[in-house]
């Protein structure tokens, strides 16, 4: 079996983790730059009118 | 600097990349927004214990981390992947040959355990250092480190297993084509 040489300074592996770099942020930046959905305009406005879901017990 | 958001202010802003955090841990889109609003509301009900000036994103990343565990240790939602958020299955055919390599990474992530996927995702595309990935993940720097490497290197092989496979296919369909001809 060939041995894959995985150290960084292999010039197609560099290619490889630029590529997954790359790859990392567009994943995030898909869903950061989507429009929010209405629930949490919904949720927003309900917070900042008062406490919803009965009283906000804190939990620790 | 002008006028300082105050947290809560600051919170609204931070929604999308919570839901992109949450749905890299959740891998599932509404399982992922369930996640960011019940960490919306802990967040709002317990900004008292928010140090001001210390980074509210990273507060919030923790936040939401633990309710992620908390919630898989009651197994309440436990998805795997089921509208395919990373393998793709959402998509309809590629139109270039990038998408297609994209969504193969995207199911290629999917498979990475829950703290390299995270590690990956702190550090690679959120762009926290090291030590704040670390902080949020409760976790030493090392440890930090070596996930995000474990994380890159899998990933790494399963893009040249993938194109290795392409190649070996081709050289298996010549190896055939050659040997019928030699019969």
């Amino acid at each position: 079996m060939v041995r894959k040489d995985l150290s960084a300074a292999d010039p197609k592996r560099e290619a490889i983790n630029r590529q997954i770099e790359e790859n990392l942020r567009k994943v995030y930046n898909e869903t950061v730059s989507e429009a929010l959905p209405d629930r949490f305009a919904d949720l927003l406005a309900q917070l900042k009118t008062g406490e919803p879901k009965g009283n906000s017990e804190n939990d620790r | 600097m002008t006028d300082k958001l105050n947290p809560r202010e600051e919170l609204v802003t931070l929604i999308p990349s919570m839901r992109a955090f949450a749905r890299s841990l959740t891998r599932d889109h509404s399982a992922a927004d369930d996640l960011v609003q019940d960490t919306i509301v802990k967040a709002w009900t317990n900004f008292d214990k928010f140090k001001e000036g210390t980074n509210l994103r990273a507060w919030l990343f923790i936040i939401l981390r633990n309710t992620f565990y908390s919630n898989m240790r009651k197994g309440k939602r436990e998805v795997q992947d089921v509208d395919g958020v990373f393998s793709g299955k959402l998509m309809q055919k590629p139109s270039q040959d990038s998408a297609m390599e994209f969504n193969d990474f995207k199911k290629a992530f999917s498979t990475l355990p829950d703290d390299q996927r995270e590690a990956l995702i702190l550090v690679g595309a959120s762009g926290f250092s090291y030590e704040e990935a670390a902080r949020i993940c409760d976790c030493a720097v090392g440890t930090m480190k070596s996930r995000v490497n474990r994380g890159r290197t899998k990933l790494a092989q399963i893009m040249e297993m993938s194109a290795e496979e392409i190649g070996a296919a081709d050289a298996s369909t010549l190896a055939v084509l050659s040997a019928s001809t030699l019969s």
